[in-house]
């Protein structure tokens, strides 16, 4: 499916956050210009960035092409992936890096790199170990003791 | 002489040593393997330089930048995938050289000319160093605000792409870089209460995501996907005497074009090997043969991307200014260790200065020492699947992020801005400029203000300074020629006219 367009969507985003930089700005001290405030610098770049964005919106819009074929099958394993490390994130703490480390590879491996389970789970084991050898031993990396494990 | 021979002093000091060699290494390991660069690997490696001296951070990280350089070549003859952007053009003939059983002799003219421009560039850097950093001495906190307004807009119009997209992630940037306390008044900025903030939003975790796990989901496509490796054994890596005839002149074209265009903000290592391939090309006797396996096509963009990368150093080291996105990590690096980096580097910090210059010599033989012999370990490494090479870069993406300030913090960081650069790279705007307008947000606040005071607010000293007049002119030329493009056929007009009254 072909559409030609003018209107650039993305800037939107960027024209909001000038926006909000602006709003907030003003709430700390903007001085005068022979004696800047904390505000003022960040202002500037505020209304700058809006007007640019501003400008992007109207005038950077692409041609889209059509979709390629596997453009779910890739959007999924960028979720997949992003799920992955959220889960690693909230995991760390409370199940400590080696268990966490260890299940998000297998994940990894299996569900995006279409390994099998056993390869998946060797090389997750393999990886993790030699992670934390090389960071937690090597160098001195300390990372948060889980209530699973110790490490 | 005095000031070689202090580099060479630091330089052939073991931990200096030692730190070119890992930083060699791993920029030749990365540079071969696709998917994870430069930036990203000396993010993921700067916390480990927090314990070293300022010094040998810069040797090891600078060590990571050139050794890609060298390395991204390997893929591209074997592969025909750039293991670097700045290896795009090898791949064109050297691919086709490999496909003739010549695998050998185009990995070692690349090795070799690649070689030679950097030799040569770190004698030209030392040579333009000190007239440079002269000239810096006179610049005041005016200048400086425009010469890193003129560098933003230079980096985003070479880069490619839309400069107004790339003025946004600059501007995105310099926000960014302003968020923590303020530098006079110490009043929390856009922290939203979160106390970790208050020391600025962390360099790495940013840079990691960006460029190390936006980067891993943008090649996600590259999974399972089979590599054609060239299966001829690699023989005769040592060039001939005819290899040598026929490849000189391009090695010195290559030197001559890659090194004024690294001096330029954005030029760096990308431009040079597009500039050098089309000479090349063009001065050749048999302009038929380029894209058939011509030698020519391999030595002028490998010496050309070298010198480039050697020319990128200058203004980083003389003027304090970062060229590219890489230039601007090594500048982060010396703020983290508390170096004030500008043109007062070569009088107050010579040993840094110096040491650094002279170790791009050192590491330069470094490289042809291990790109020659290991050229079959670099092969195994790249039969390696992407399927198993994502989870473990993801991997030490999140622990080379933790490892920081073991910040859970950061982590969420790195997250966020690895979701924003997949959005970025989807939409089309440039990452680099974004890091650009990060390294260089304080150094711009701080100068503003400085010209703000000491000038009683009079914004029009920026354009009544005349070197600042200058820098400023080149900044709004591009910016209006590019983005206005009926600004550059008007001033096209005026000129044909200003002539005819002639």
């Amino acid at each position: 499916m072909m559409q030609s367009r003018r209107i650039d969507y993305s800037a939107a985003v960027f024209i909001a956050l000038g926006l909000f930089v602006i709003v907030k700005s003003h709430g700390l001290t903007l001085g005068e210009f022979t004696n800047p405030g904390p505000g003022l610098y960040p202002l500037l770049l505020g209304v700058l960035l809006a007007g640019a964005s501003l400008v992007s919106f109207f005038t950077s819009g692409r041609t889209v092409s059509s979709k390629a074929a596997d453009g779910g099958r890739r959007k999924r394993s960028v979720v997949y992936m992003v799920a992955t490390l959220v889960l690693f994130r909230i995991l760390l703490p409370i199940a400590g890096y080696c268990l966490s480390a260890f299940l998000m590879l297998v994940l990894l491996l299996r569900a995006i790199g279409g390994r099998p389970w056993p390869r998946a789970v060797a090389w997750a084991i393999i990886f993790t170990a030699l992670s934390f050898l090389l960071f937690a031993k090597g160098f001195g990396v300390r990372f948060p003791q889980g209530r699973i494990l110790p490490f | 002489m005095e000031s070689i021979l202090l580099g060479f002093s630091v330089c052939l000091l073991p931990v200096n040593l030692l730190s070119c060699f890992i930083g060699t290494l791993v920029g030749t390991l990365i540079g071969v393997l696709p998917g994870i660069g430069p930036v990203a690997t000396m993010a993921l490696l700067l916390p480990l330089t927090f314990g070293l001296s300022p010094v040998s951070a810069v040797i090891m990280l600078a060590g990571i930048y050139y050794g890609a350089q060298y390395g991204g070549s390997t893929t591209s003859i074997l592969v025909n995938i750039p293991g670097e952007a700045t290896s795009v053009m090898t791949c064109v003939d050297g691919y086709q050289m490999a496909r003739q059983g010549r695998a050998g002799p185009a990995l070692g003219i690349a090795a070799f000319g690649s070689f030679i421009a950097g030799m040569l560039g770190v004698a030209g850097t030392m040579l333009f160093a000190r007239p440079l950093s002269t000239l810096a001495l006179q610049f005041g906190p005016a200048e400086y605000c425009s010469l890193i307004f003129a560098s933003l807009m230079l980096v985003g119009y070479l880069g490619g792409g839309s400069l107004l997209k790339s003025s946004i992630m600059a501007l995105v940037g310099l926000l960014i870089g302003s968020v923590g306390s303020d530098m006079v008044t110490l009043a929390p900025r856009f922290t939203f209460g979160i106390s970790e903030f208050d020391d600025g939003i962390g360099m790495a975790p940013i840079l990691i995501g960006l460029f190390g796990v936006a980067e891993v989901l943008d090649n996600l496509e590259e999974i399972g996907k089979q590599k054609e490796i060239v299966q001829n054994k690699v023989k005769n890596i040592l060039p001939s005497l005819r290899d040598w005839k026929e490849s000189i002149g391009s090695i010195l074209r290559g030197f001559t074009i890659g090194f004024p265009l690294g001096l330029i903000p954005g030029g760096g290592a990308l431009i040079p090997t597009f500039v050098s391939y089309a000479v090349e090309k063009k001065v050749s006797k048999h302009p038929e043969n380029f894209g058939h396996g011509a030698i020519q096509g391999v030595a002028g963009p490998e010496s050309a991307n070298n010198a480039g990368a050697q020319g990128a150093f200058i203004p980083l080291l003389c003027l304090g200014i970062p060229s590219n996105a890489i230039m601007a990590i090594l500048l982060g690096a010396l703020m983290i260790h508390g170096v004030k980096i500008g043109p007062l580097l070569l009088s107050q910090h010579p040993d840094i200065f110096w040491g650094v210059l002279v170790s791009m010599f050192i590491g330069n033989v470094m490289l042809l020492v291990l790109n020659i012999p290991l050229i079959p370990l670099w092969v195994s490494v790249l039969r390696m699947p992407y399927s198993y090479l994502f989870p473990l870069i993801i991997l030490l993406c999140l622990v080379g992020t933790y490892s920081i300030n073991s910040s859970l913090l950061d982590l969420v960081v790195m997250i966020i801005f690895g979701v924003a650069g997949y959005w970025m790279r989807k939409h089309h705007y440039p990452p680099t400029s974004l890091v650009m307008g990060l390294i260089l947000s304080p150094i711009l606040e701080e100068t503003f203000r400085q010209a703000m005071i000491l000038f009683q607010g009079r914004i029009s000293i920026f354009v009544t300074r005349p070197i600042s007049a200058v820098f400023l002119m080149v900044g709004l030329a591009i910016f209006c020629i590019t983005v206005f493009p009926w600004t550059g056929s008007k001033l096209k007009s005026l000129l044909q006219l200003r002539s005819i009254k002639e």
